[in-house]
């Protein structure tokens, strides 16, 4: 017989453990939706992820100040995404400048998604 | 060989290499030294060096990443405290300059107007290879070593 306090912790673990799974359900369309279209609510100067990115994600990028972006595509750049604190550092800003938010974990798992498809 | 000989021979060796150094790196400028500072500025322009601007200006560039000439740089508080402590002990004040009211970008300053004028500021946003005024290595090859000569 399990003491109800392990019990609920044992299914508070069951549930956290199960989140991601449940959130992991990434739409690689959505995030082509998401990746290619044009925002508000952020910097004026970067509606879009295709301001820097270009809207070939197998494709070089360029900065605003002219620098170049190594490709965005896992087929095209085997380092991306290797590195979750750097992915999530980029999430952060990138997000903030594009639509003036984080994004949700549902929106970055469509991206993901997405830029590992094609 | 006399000690005075000795030491003769050094300071030459001292003056005529420091001479062919100035020679070899005309127009040039240290370039940043500090590896946080030049992996963090340098992922989405060159890592300017400090001389560029004066301490002020650095100061109030690093007291809002968030809003980063229209994009969010922002960084976690310790990589923007080392950042931020390279930059302004690696430079200084500069003669017209309002210490309340900073430029906040390079291309502002005098020395760069007067170094790049319309002309060169046509042809920088005009080609795209150069995308910007603010791309030195766009013109100048060797400016990410600290050479700016033409």
């Amino acid at each position: 017989m399990i003491p109800g306090t392990t019990r609920t912790a044992l299914l508070l673990a069951m549930c956290i453990a199960g989140a991601p799974t449940l959130t992991a359900a990434a739409d690689a369309a959505a995030g082509q939706a998401f990746f290619q279209g044009t925002h508000s609510g952020g910097k004026p100067d970067t509606p879009s992820c295709t301001t820097c990115h270009t809207s070939d994600p197998r494709a070089m990028g360029k900065t605003r100040a002219g620098k170049p972006i190594d490709p965005m595509a896992a087929s095209a750049n085997p380092n991306r995404f290797t590195d979750p604190a750097k992915v999530e550092k980029w999430f952060l800003r990138n997000c903030n400048s594009v639509l003036g938010r984080e994004c949700t974990a549902n929106e970055k798992a469509d991206v993901l998604a997405y830029l590992k498809s094609i | 060989m006399s000690r005075l000989r000795v030491t003769l021979a050094a300071a030459c060796t001292i003056a005529f290499g420091a001479a062919a150094f100035a020679e070899e790196n005309e127009g040039g400028i240290m370039p940043v030294q500090d590896p946080t500072t030049q992996a963090e500025c340098s992922a989405c322009h060159m890592a300017y060096p400090p001389q560029l601007l004066p301490q002020e200006s650095w100061h109030a560039i690093m007291a809002d990443l968030s809003n980063h000439f229209g994009e969010d740089a922002s960084l976690d508080p310790a990589t923007a405290r080392t950042i931020e402590n390279y930059l302004v002990s690696n430079t200084g004040s500069m003669r017209g300059v309002d210490p309340a009211n900073p430029p906040l970008r390079i291309t502002e300053m005098n020395w760069f107007t007067h170094e790049h004028g319309q002309r060169l500021r046509n042809r920088a946003a005009g080609d795209s290879r150069i995308g910007s005024i603010s791309n030195c290595v766009g013109c100048h090859g060797g400016a990410a070593n600290g050479n700016f000569g033409d």
